[in-house]
């Protein structure tokens, strides 16, 4: 379920407009973006059935709103992020830049900065 | 007919997967010096040399199944090997040429690992997948061409997704670097990106299997450090500077602390960071391995599989039926 290029742009409207009808959805990127109102109509209707957005009908058209929150979708991405990167490497799928089962004392840290801090030095006396 | 080639299929299995024990073992022996002697080399010599050795149960059994069936193509009894079971431990007639209850049982206990080995690979594969698609959905604007920002006060800088990888960092990181050390994080998850250390990550995961699990902890821990030590050196090739790299690991592991004191989920691996620091500020990066010592194995390796397929195969028959 990877996102395309307007899909994405519409589900932030909606998170913004939080209740938006096609119709308003497409006079708002009509300026911006052009693109007709099937074409919106269509990829809202693809986000309703990824389950992105949810869609109540008023008259004819249906109106959409956001299924998920966006605070509450990027909570649990940051937390299954920060599980990931406190796994061991075996098991880890991410390549972190610093391990956050890396743990390391600050004696041990305060050794590597004295060591820094002497190379940046020498550095200064070769020049 | 049937028979016949379940029969073929059998003792192929069973010789792939008792030379998988086999040199699963081999590699038990080898691997503490094995682990010492890599250490000598620069990290893209370890990783080609580390890659190989994780690799070489299964890659090595395949080989060495081949090499056995080759021969085995002018048999009438259409085995790999032509022998004689003890009827009495033969599954079915004797006639039948079926495997051996103990040879059955080795091949279980190799597909069991395959199978293990696929299941967590696939299940490796689920998580990333479903981590790229809620990055995808919520993270905003791009910090470079090829870097996603995602909104969260946590400082935090990775590579995610093995086919497709993603280099991510998060505005809390990026609102307490300087530029410089931002572009060393940037360049050092770009470089994980190109080189899809995600995806070699994965596949040597799913090699080691085949391996003891104390050698498979051994291969994959090195793997690691020796991903982030290229990612280092390429930083500070393009930096020009080993000391700022260095330094940006150290502010890094500085604005990390709060976040690992919090769960009980830390572990000690801290020695891996002081070596990334240690091998930045070493003078000699270590020895590679010259591209015509490996054209050189490569083809002794091939002339090795291919002019000793029938040594191979008789001496293996002979032991067998005698």
């Amino acid at each position: 379920m990877r996102l395309g290029e307007l899909e994405k742009l519409l589900l932030n409207y909606l998170w913004k407009e939080k209740l938006a009808d096609a119709k308003q959805v497409h006079s708002h990127f009509e300026q911006t973006r052009g693109g007709s109102l099937n074409t919106i109509q269509s990829t809202l209707d693809r986000l309703y059935k990824k389950g992105l957005l949810s869609r109540t009908k008023c008259g004819y058209a249906y109106s959409y709103s956001p299924a998920v929150e966006r605070k509450e979708l990027l909570g649990s991405l940051i937390t299954d992020i920060t599980q990931e990167l406190a796994k061991n490497d075996s098991d880890a799928i991410l390549e972190a830049f610093i391990d956050i089962s890396t743990q390391l004392d600050e004696k041990s840290l305060q050794r590597l900065e004295d060591l820094i801090a002497t190379r940046k030095n020498n550095m200064g006396k070769d020049k | 007919m049937i028979g016949e080639g379940l029969s073929l299929m059998l003792h192929l299995l069973y010789i792939i997967s008792i030379t998988v024990l086999i040199l699963g073992g081999l590699c038990w022996l080898i691997n503490p010096f094995f682990i010492k002697w890599v250490t000598k080399f620069n990290p893209q010599s370890r990783l080609i040399l580390l890659r190989s050795f994780g690799s070489t149960p299964l890659v090595g059994a395949l080989v060495i199944g081949v090499m056995i069936s080759i021969p085995a193509l002018n048999h009438s009894s259409t085995l790999p090997i032509d022998h004689c079971h003890v009827s009495s431990n033969c599954i079915g007639s004797p006639a039948a040429h079926m495997v051996t209850i103990s040879e059955l049982a080795v091949i279980g206990t190799a597909l069991c690992l395959f199978c293990w080995a696929s299941l967590i690979a696939f299940m490796q594969w689920r998580r990333s997948y479903k981590l790229l698609e809620r990055l995808d959905v919520t993270s905003g604007s791009m910090l470079t061409s090829n870097v996603q920002l995602i909104e969260t006060e946590l400082p935090l800088a990775f590579s995610l997704g093995i086919f497709r990888p993603n280099a991510v960092l998060s505005t809390g990181l990026v609102n307490n670097l300087s530029s410089q050390q931002l572009h060393i994080v940037c360049t050092h998850e770009e470089v994980h990106a190109q080189y899809r250390d995600g995806l070699y990550k994965w596949i040597l995961r799913f090699m080691c299997t085949f391996h003891y699990p104390n050698v498979k902890r051994a291969v994959l821990k090195e793997h690691a450090l020796s991903l982030e030590l290229r990612a280092d050196q390429q930083v500070a090739l393009s930096t020009e500077c080993n000391v700022a790299v260095a330094e940006a690991i150290i502010k890094l592991q500085r604005l990390m602390s709060p976040i690992k004191n919090e769960g009980p989920l830390c572990q000690f691996l801290g020695s891996e960071l002081e070596q990334r620091v240690h091998y930045l500020l070493a003078q000699v990066p270590g020895s590679s391995l010259p591209r015509h010592t490996l054209l050189l194995s490569t083809i002794c390796f091939l002339i090795l599989s291919i002019c000793g397929s029938l040594p191979l195969h008789n001496t293996i028959e002979a032991l067998i039926t005698r």
